[in-house]
């Protein structure tokens, strides 16, 4: 017979699998009401799942690092059959390789979405490509290759031939091309051209959203990715940038950053921000799946035995003036 | 371009001869049945209680990254605040297979004008040494297999000409499979260039994990989270390496969807 430390030691042990269970199993319960997992989606013509919020996906616990990041949705054969054949179509729209997909519908706890993931494979069964959409929209939120082929690598592509292919790519996708210059740069790690549109709403940009196309050196697709996360209603009054960093001034005192050596503060910037952990600790690690608007304020600092800046954005609630995240960096 | 090596191509090759060089007689791995040590380090003093700032980030990447190193096959350990120390993390250096750290990464003057890569241990204070890539590359006497550095600026080429990156220093050059003509073996390291932001490393590492672990190689998983992590632009990482490998130290079950 276990002892009662035992018992206590058992549960408290238990606890973190038991609350992640929970979670999930609200999740699951939020996306059956929906009817995402039992038998598919609700007719577009219904409006978008997932796309707006308080229609029960944005409900859907966030992921916590340990946690399973997806949880797989019923998706029956017929439905998957007609994903992978659009997939193959939409595939061959891109120019990317694969003659035979697999469809699989998960919900993607990281980004509260339900997605379905296209796999098309070469004819020797190797992964040749991989797409994935927003289960509810249908729309197309990335796409993959991963075959190489020798040509891929034939140098003929300056930084404007690449803005050009992006742009092509994009619409072949069903995106609209932005009408905004685009960051265009050599990304190593991907070997290829990384053109970039960051998203802006009514001339407020998102940094985490945006259009990005990976092009090969020879002008082939590498990777496509197009994040619109739903935005928070706006705030009806938005309060002033110097309430803003009067909200980050007081933030600062009560954690003893207005006393660190080299303080600088940067005069705030309205953006779509992502919610997140950075003030709330006990917050899940997945950002909320809304935008904010925001104002965020950029600091740098030396913290003590230091010598190098350390640099940190904390975003505000441009209608509440709230601290709702930041980032810093490493 | 003709007779290159490149991923998938000459991955079922590259994974015969993989197994035979780790089973062979002469190999120095240790045989089957041997354990692969490696550690996962995260600086949780210096993103909490020294920039005075909350943070859960630096556990949240060390838990993803201690979970996907056990994961591969390696026997990972985890180490911080008083735990991660530069006298512990070079003790067990020479025999990592796999080494993960999250902390402050850049190139520091040793003396100056020499500028070196390295990054900051943990020790539960903010004094916070150096550790420095030359230290790392004295003790390693193999090529580690998979090496992540999840700070700012350590995929960046050495500001001083003839000092070892931290790549390099665990024996891994800065060359791609994919771009260098050649099989680099079954060695991978990833880490930024640049500046990092770790909410943006906390979607990309949480990615790579996700893809590592549902049995994709390194190289795609790379590719994969950086196509779908939904980064902002100003965090890059980059790699070396082979793209194909597996990431385990044992050669195999293979990666299910490389071949």
């Amino acid at each position: 017979m276990r002892s009662p430390w035992t018992r206590r030691a058992a549960t408290a042990a238990f606890r973190p699998v038991l609350s992640a269970r929970l979670r999930v199993m609200a999740a699951v319960a939020a996306l059956a009401a929906l009817g995402i997992g039992a038998g598919g989606l609700r007719a577009a013509s219904d409006g978008p799942v997932g796309a707006t919020p308080g229609d029960g996906v944005a409900a859907v616990a966030g992921w916590r690092a340990g946690e399973t990041d997806q949880l797989p949705l019923d998706l029956d054969r017929a439905a998957a059959e007609s994903l992978a054949a659009g997939g193959v179509a939409e595939a061959r729209r891109l120019g990317l390789p694969g003659v035979a997909a697999a469809a699989s519908r998960a919900l993607d706890r990281t980004i509260r979405l339900a997605i379905d993931t296209i796999e098309l494979r070469d004819p020797d069964g190797h992964a040749a490509a991989v797409l994935y959409r927003d289960a509810a929209s249908g729309r197309l939120r990335s796409a993959v290759r991963l075959a190489w082929t020798p040509d891929l690598d034939t140098p003929r592509l300056d930084a404007a031939a690449a803005t050009r292919a992006a742009g092509r790519f994009l619409a072949a996708a069903g995106w609209a091309v932005p009408s905004t210059a685009p960051l265009v740069s050599w990304d190593d790690g991907m070997d290829a051209w990384r053109v970039r549109w960051p998203r802006r709403i009514a001339g407020v940009e998102a940094p985490s959203n945006g259009s990005v196309a990976w092009i090969h050196r020879a002008g082939q697709l590498k990777a496509l990715a197009v994040t619109e996360s739903p935005l928070a209603a706006a705030p009806a009054q938005r309060i002033a940038p110097e309430a803003a960093l009067a909200s980050v001034r007081g933030y600062m005192a009560r954690v003893g950053l207005d006393r660190m050596a080299g303080l600088a503060i940067e005069a705030p910037v309205l953006r779509w921000a992502e919610a997140n952990d950075f003030i709330d600790p006990g917050l899940p690690d997945a950002p909320a799946l809304e935008l904010r608007l925001a104002w965020v304020v950029h600091l740098s600092y030396l913290p003590p035995g230091w010598t190098e800046r350390h640099e940190v954005e904390l975003a505000v609630d441009a209608g509440s003036g709230a601290l709702i995240g930041g980032t810093e960096t490493a | 371009m003709p007779g290159r090596w490149r991923h998938r191509r000459a991955a079922a090759p590259f994974l015969a001869a993989l197994v035979l060089i780790l089973a062979g007689p002469g190999s120095n791995r240790p045989a089957q049945g041997a354990t692969y040590p490696a550690s996962a380090y995260t600086n949780v003093t210096a993103f909490d209680t020294c920039d005075g700032t909350p943070d859960t980030i630096s556990r949240s990447l060390k838990t993803l990254a201690q979970n996907g190193l056990a994961g591969l096959g390696y026997a990972s350990s985890a180490f911080e605040t008083t735990g991660f120390t530069k006298a512990r993390f070079l003790s067990r250096t020479p025999a990592d297979e796999a080494v993960y750290v999250h902390s402050h990464g850049d190139q520091y003057y040793g003396p100056y004008p020499r500028m070196i890569q390295g990054f900051r241990d943990d020790g539960g204070d903010c004094s916070q040494a150096v550790v420095y890539a030359t230290e790392v590359k004295a003790r390693r006497s193999s090529a580690a297999h998979l090496v992540i550095m999840s700070t700012c600026h350590l995929a960046e080429a050495a500001r001083t000409a003839g000092q070892p990156t931290m790549s390099e220093a665990y024996g891994i050059e800065r060359l791609k499979s994919t771009v260098s003509g050649s099989p680099r073996g079954p060695e991978f390291f990833l880490s930024y260039v640049g500046l990092a932001y770790t909410a943006d490393m906390l979607k990309f590492e949480g990615r790579f994990w996700a893809y590592v672990g549902r049995g994709r190689g390194v190289g795609d998983a790379f590719t994969l989270a950086r196509a779908t992590a939904g980064m902002s632009a100003a965090t890059v990482p980059d790699w070396f390496g082979e793209y194909v490998y597996t990431g385990r130290p044992d050669g195999g079950p293979d990666c299910t969807t490389c071949l």
